[in-house]
C-alpha cells in the first residue's frame, strides 16, 4: 500500500482567476454534451451537483474550504439510480435498459476523494463481475483532483496511506499562491492540458516546480494521522484463522452509543452497499438501486427473519472489521481514505480514526494469535 | 447570568466530581449495572456518550455544555435487562426517558434517573461561526465571567470567547426544564450560581420561536414547497433523526418496513417529503423539543420546524400548555367532545 | 492510475451488457415438490433462445430469480448442466419474493440472471465416494450434484444419498429418491423422516442419529451437508464421531443476498462473499471466518 509517485508529463500554470478556461478545456475533452459536477450548497450542506460551468465555485473557495460534507460518490454511484425498467404485458414482459449517463467532469475532489474511486474500482469495476452503469460513469468521467493547501482538524489521510497531494484522477491541480500546477496523471487527463494551452490564459511550466510545489503539500501532516498508526492490524491471509480482532472485546465498548443511523456509510467516498428494489408502478415499473448501510438493523436480516447481526456490537464490528481488516486482506488497500467526514459527521463520535486507533492498541496488546484460538478472543 | 458567574466553572467541576461519586456508589452497591452519561471525545469538541458499567470508569464522566447526544433513546437497548440502568441526565434527557416510559417502550422501575443542572447545550455550527472554528476542531471550553473561554488544540491558555447565549442550540435557548423535572434525584442542588442560572427565565420563549415556524406557515404554498423541497434535496435518508428521536421508538418503523412496503428506498423528492412529514406527525403531540433530530442531521436540515408547527397546532387547538412535557394522556391520545372539528 | 475500458463477463456467454438487468424468460411447468404446497420446482426457459441454449452452470452454482414488481431470490439450480432443457428452481416460499413466486403459472414471466457463486469442487471430488446429507428443503441444494455424479458416473466412486423431511409427504423430488437414483449402478438412498404415517414404513429417526446408523466410512470420501442450520449443527458432530475431518465435509452457506456478484457489500463472511467465494465451502475453510451466519 505505498502512495503513487507524482505526475511526469506536461505540466501548465494557470492563473487562479482563469479557473473556468481549464473548465471549458475538461469539457471539451470529456466530449460532446459532457455535464459538471462541482462542490454546490444545497440547503446548508455542501454537496456534489451538475452545475453550469458559470456556477462553479472560484478557485479561492478550494483555498478557504476544506472539503464538501457529502462525498462526490454521487457522480459515480448515485443515492438513487435506475438498474432497468420493465413493461409486462400479457404474456409478454419487457426489460430496458435505461439510456447510458453524459459524460461528465468532475471538478476539484480533493485527493482522499479521487482516490476513493481508485478503491471502488477494485470492487466495482475490477471483480469477476462489474457494476456496470459504474463503469459507464467511469469511463467517460474526467476527475480533476484539487491539492489540499491545507488540512482540516478532521482530516486524516496519511494515516490511510495517503497524503494531502496524493496522486489520482485525471488531471491533478495544485494551488500555488494565486496560481495554479495543473499536470495531466493518466492518457486521458493529457487531452484537458492540450485544450487548456490552446485558451490562452495557462503558460508552461516544468515538472521541477510542480513536484517541488506537490511536494511541499504533501508533506503537510494531520492529528489524526499522527495518533492512528495502523501497522499492527491483522491482515490475516485466508486460511490462518479469522481476524483477531473479530473476538476482541473493543466491540463490546465501542458500539453501545452507536445510533445505527446510516450517517458515516453515507457521507463516507468509499461506502458501496446497495440495496436493489422493485418500484412497480400498475404493471409497469422500475428496479432501482440505492445506497444503504450495514448499521441498519435489517441490513443483514434473511427472507424468514434470521438475523445474523442482531445488535449494534456486530453491526459496529462489520463496519469497522469491512474497512480495516477484510477489504485488505481481498485487495491490499483500506477501504477508508481518511477523508473525515464520519469524524465530522457522527452525532456520537463513533468513526474511523478512533476505532482505527483502539483496534490497533488492542491487536498490539493481544500479540500474534494463540494456536487454537480461533476467534481471537484470547481464550 | 448572575453576578455569580465566575464561580460557574468551578461548580460545574464540583459537579462532575458529584456525578462521578454517585456513579461509582450505585455501581459498587449493585443498585446500577451501568451509568449513561457523557465523556470526552477522542476528537472533536462534543462530548460523546458514555456507558459506564465498572466503577473504575465512572472518572470517565464530565458534565457541561459540551456534552451532546441526548441519552433517552439508549435505554430501549439497555433497558429492561434484569437490572437497573442510571441515567446522567439533563433535562432533555429526562423529558425523554419519561416519554419512552409514558409510551410503554421501557418501564419506570428499570432508569433511575439522576438529575443535573444544565445551562444548555453548544451548537458546534453556532460556535464554528461565532468563533471561526472548522467542523471536527478540538476545543476545550470553560465557562468565564463574561462568556466562554475557548482553548483550540495546540494552544496554551484559553481565550475570550462568544457569549454562551449566543451559541446555544435553538431548544436550549428556550428550555424550560433546565432544572430537570421528574428524576429520581437531583444532584447539584448545593451550586447556587448553576441553580440560579438553570432556574432563570429562558433566554427566549417556546412561543418566540413557534413565531419564526409561523412566519414560514404563513408564506404561499409555493413559496413552502419551493423551500422544503430544496432542504428535502440535500436529505439523504439516513434515518439519524428517527434514531436519535426519543419519541421515535417503534420496534419496526413503517417507514422502514419491507413487507409491506409502504415507502420507497429511491431517495427522490415525493419520497423525503413523505418520510419527514409522516414521521412528524408520528411523533406530534409526543415531541419533547430536545432538538435531537436537527443535531444529528448530517445535512442542517430544520426539522424543528416541522415539531414546532405541529406543537403550535397542538396549544392552540387542545390548550395543553407545555405539549413537549409528557402527560398524563397525551393530547392525541384522548378527545373531548367540545374538541375543534370543523371538517364536520 | 489509467482506467482501460473492459467488458464485463457474466454466466450466460453473451456479450456484455449490466449483469445486474435479469434476462425474461418463461416457466414452461410448476411441479410441487412438498405435499404442503411449500416448496414448488419452477422450470424456466430464458426467452431468448441464443441466451438460453448458450448458458452454463455447474451444480451448486445459483441464478438470481425475479417477479418483477417484487424483487429478486438466490436459488440454487435444481437442474444439471448434463441434461440441457429448463432451468430448474426448487423454491420454499419463504419471504416477499418466495411467496409471489409461488403465486406464478406456467406461461407466466420472471427473470433470471446467473451463474453465481463458486459451484462444487468437481475436480477435488473426482474418484471420491459421495455421501449427500440432505433435511427437508435442503435436497434442492444437492440435487442438482446427484443427478450430475449419477451423469458422469465413472468420476466418482460410492454415492450414498441420506435424507430426511418432516413427513413422507414433504420428501423433495420423489420420483429421483424412489424410482430414478436408487436404480443407479453403487448408489443407494436412505431415507428417513421425523414423524412416520400410514404412508412410511421406513426409518423414523432425526438425520444425525440416523446417520451415524448408517456408519458411513471416511475413507476416500467426501461428504456434503445441507439443511436447516439445526439439522446441520448436528449432523457435524455426528461426522467428527464417525471420524470425517472438516476438509472432507462440504457445505452450502446462505446469506441474504442483494445482487449475487459480489458488489453490495452484502453477504460477507468476513473477506469472503457468499456470492462470489461460495456458497460452497468446507468446514476447514468455514472454520477459518468469522462465525456470523
Amino acid at each position: 500500500m505505498t502512495a503513487t509517485p507524482f505526475p511526469t508529463g506536461k505540466v501548465l500554470r494557470l492563473p487562479g482567476s482563469s479557473l473556468d478556461q481549464l473548465v471549458q478545456a475538461a469539457l471539451r475533452a470529456a466530449g460532446d454534451g459532457a455535464v459538471l459536477y462541482a462542490p454546490v450548497k444545497s440547503g446548508e450542506t455542501w454537496t456534489w451537483d451538475v452545475v453550469a460551468p458559470e456556477a462553479a465555485p472560484q478557485a479561492e473557495w478550494w483555498t478557504r474550504t476544506v472539503n464538501t460534507d457529502l462525498s462526490p460518490k454521487n457522480a459515480m454511484m448515485p443515492q438513487t439510480e435506475d438498474i432497468a425498467t420493465w413493461r409486462n404485458r400479457f404474456r409478454d414482459l419487457e426489460i430496458i435498459e435505461p439510456p447510458p449517463p453524459p459524460p461528465a467532469v468532475v471538478l476539484g475532489l480533493r485527493p482522499c476523494d479521487a482516490a476513493s474511486f481508485d478503491i471502488l474500482d477494485d470492487i466495482l469495476y475490477d471483480g469477476e463481475f462489474m457494476d456496470e452503469t459504474y463503469r459507464t460513469r467511469r469511463m467517460r468521467t474526467l476527475l480533476l483532483t484539487w491539492a489540499c493547501a491545507r488540512t482540516g482538524p478532521a482530516c486524516g489521510c496519511d494515516a490511510f496511506d495517503l497524503t494531502p497531494a496524493a496522486t489520482a484522477g485525471d488531471v491533478m491541480i495544485y494551488p500555488d499562491g494565486d496560481d495554479l500546477l495543473v499536470a495531466a496523471v493518466t492518457d486521458r487527463g493529457g487531452p484537458v492540458l492540450d485544450h487548456l494551452a490552446q485558451g490562452g490564459g495557462a503558460r508552461d511550466a516544468t515538472v521541477d516546480e510542480m513536484q517541488q510545489v506537490a511536494g511541499a503539500l504533501a508533506a503537510q501532516t494531520t492529528e489524526i494521522g499522527r495518533r492512528v498508526k495502523l501497522d499492527d492490524l491483522p491482515i490475516d491471509k485466508p486460511g490462518e484463522g479469522p481476524p483477531q480482532a473479530f473476538g476482541s472485546a473493543i466491540w463490546d465498548d465501542l458500539a453501545p452509543r452507536c445510533l445505527s443511523c446510516g450517517t458515516c456509510t453515507y457521507v463516507c467516498p468509499t461506502c458501496y452497499c446497495f440495496a436493489v428494489n422493485d418500484e412497480p408502478r400498475g404493471s409497469d415499473g422500475r428496479r432501482v438501486r440505492t445506497w444503504d448501510s450495514c448499521q441498519y438493523k435489517d441490513f443483514f436480516t434473511m427472507a424468514g427473519g434470521h438475523n445474523p447481526r442482531p445488535s449494534k456490537v456486530e453491526r459496529v464490528r462489520q463496519r469497522f472489521m469491512h474497512k480495516l481488516t477484510y477489504h485488505p486482506e481481498r485487495y491490499n488497500r483500506w477501504l477508508c481514505v481518511g477523508c473525515g467526514r464520519c469524524v465530522v459527521a457522527c452525532p456520537v463520535g463513533l468513526h474511523i480514526a478512533e476505532v482505527g486507533a483502539v483496534l490497533a492498541e488492542a491487536m498490539r496488546q493481544l500479540g500474534p494469535a494463540k494456536e487454537g484460538d480461533l476467534d481471537g478472543s484470547g481464550r | 447570568m448572575s453576578a455569580t458567574t465566575g464561580n460557574l466553572q468551578q461548580e460545574l467541576a464540583q459537579l462532575a466530581e458529584a456525578v462521578r461519586a454517585r456513579a461509582v456508589e450505585l455501581l459498587s452497591s449493585g443498585e446500577v449495572s451501568l451509568v449513561i452519561g457523557h465523556q470526552r471525545p477522542w476528537i472533536g469538541s462534543e462530548a460523546i456518550p458514555a456507558f459506564v458499567k465498572a466503577s473504575e470508569r465512572a472518572a470517565d464522566l464530565v458534565v457541561g455544555p459540551q456534552c451532546a447526544a441526548v441519552l433517552a433513546g439508549y435505554l430501549m437497548d439497555e433497558a429492561g435487562q434484569g437490572t437497573k440502568v442510571a441515567v446522567i441526565a439533563r433535562g432533555c434527557d429526562a423529558l425523554g426517558v419519561r416519554r419512552l416510559i409514558a409510551d410503554r417502550r421501557i418501564a419506570e422501575e428499570d432508569v433511575h434517573l439522576i438529575g443535573l443542572p444544565c445551562l444548555g447545550r453548544i451548537d458546534p455550527v453556532k460556535l464554528g461561526a461565532a468563533a471561526d472554528l472548522e467542523p471536527g476542531e478540538t476545543v476545550d471550553f470553560e465557562i468565564g465571567s463574561g462568556g466562554l473561554r475557548l482553548r483550540r488544540a495546540g494552544d496554551e491558555g484559553f481565550t475570550d470567547g462568544p457569549q454562551l447565549s449566543e451559541v446555544l442550540a435553538d431548544s436550549c435557548l428556550v428550555c424550560d426544564v433546565r432544572k430537570p423535572e421528574g428524576c429520581d434525584e437531583l444532584l447539584g442542588e448545593e451550586l447556587s450560581g448553576l441553580m440560579a442560572a438553570a432556574t432563570a427565565p429562558p433566554v427566549r420563549t417556546m412561543a418566540e420561536w413557534e413565531a419564526e415556524v409561523e412566519e414560514l406557515a404563513s408564506r404561499s404554498p409555493d413559496d413552502r414547497y419551493t423551500f422544503w423541497a430544496e432542504q428535502f434535496t440535500a436529505c439523504i435518508r439516513c434515518f439519524a433523526c428517527r434514531n436519535g428521536c426519543p419519541a421515535c421508538s417503534c420496534r419496526v418503523c413503517s417507514l422502514d418496513s419491507y413487507q409491506p412496503k409502504w415507502l420507497g428506498h429511491p431517495t427522490e423528492l415525493p419520497e423525503q417529503f413523505m418520510f419527514h412529514f409522516i414521521r412528524a406527525t408520528d411523533v406530534a403531540g409526543r415531541c419533547v423539543a430536545c432538538g435531537e433530530c436537527a443535531r444529528v442531521c448530517p445535512a442542517n436540515l430544520p426539522l424543528m420546524y416541522l415539531n414546532l408547527k405541529l406543537m403550535h397546532d397542538i396549544r392552540s387547538l387542545f390548550g395543553v400548555d407545555r405539549p413537549h412535557v409528557p402527560q398524563e394522556i397525551e393530547p392525541l391520545g384522548k378527545f373531548e367532545s367540545d374538541d375543534p372539528e370543523e371538517f364536520m | 492510475m489509467a482506467v482501460v475500458d473492459k467488458q464485463c463477463k457474466c454466466g450466460s456467454g453473451t456479450p456484455a451488457r449490466n449483469p445486474l438487468i435479469p434476462y425474461v424468460a418463461t416457466i414452461e411447468k410448476v411441479v410441487d415438490e412438498a405435499e404442503s404446497g411449500s416448496v414448488r420446482n419452477f422450470f424456466v426457459t430464458i426467452d431468448d433462445r441464443e441466451v438460453h441454449d448458450s448458458f452454463s452452470y455447474i451444480p451448486g452454482q445459483c441464478g438470481m430469480i425475479s417477479v418483477l414488481g417484487v424483487g429478486e431470490s438466490m436459488i440454487a439450480y435444481a437442474s444439471t448442466p448434463t441434461r440441457p432443457g429448463p432451468l430448474e428452481f426448487a423454491v420454499k416460499a419463504a419471504g416477499r419474493n418466495t411467496n409471489a413466486l409461488h403465486e406464478l403459472r406456467a406461461g407466466q414471466k420472471v427473470g433470471v440472471r446467473g451463474a453465481y457463486g463458486n459451484g462444487f469442487p468437481l475436480e477435488a471430488m473426482k474418484g471420491k465416494n459421495i455421501i449427500y446429507v440432505a433435511g427437508g428443503i435442503g435436497m434442492s441444494g444437492l440435487r442438482s450434484m446427484v443427478n450430475y455424479s449419477l451423469d458422469r458416473r465413472d468420476d466418482f466412486g460410492r454415492i450414498q444419498v441420506v435424507y430426511g423431511a418432516r413427513t413422507r409427504g414433504e420428501l423433495c423430488f420423489k420420483e429421483d429418491l424412489f424410482e430414478n437414483w436408487p436404480k443407479a449402478p453403487d448408489t443407494s438412498v436412505h431415507l428417513t423422516v421425523d414423524v412416520g404415517d400410514e404412508t412410511w414404513d421406513g426409518p423414523v429417526a432425526l438425520i444425525p442419529p440416523y446417520l451415524e446408523s448408517l456408519d458411513p466410512s471416511p475413507e476416500g470420501s467426501v461428504v456434503i451437508v445441507c439443511g436447516p442450520p439445526i439439522m446441520i449443527k448436528y449432523t457435524l458432530i455426528s461426522l467428527d464421531k464417525l471420524g470425517f475431518r472438516p476438509e472432507q465435509i462440504i457445505l452450502t452457506m446462505e446469506l441474504k443476498m442483494q445482487c449475487g456478484i459480489g458488489i453490495c457489500g452484502r453477504c460477507n463472511l468476513g473477506s469472503q462473499y457468499v456470492c462470489q467465494d461460495g456458497p460452497v465451502f468446507t468446514l476447514a475453510e468455514l472454520e477459518t471466518l468469522p462465525d456470523e451466519y
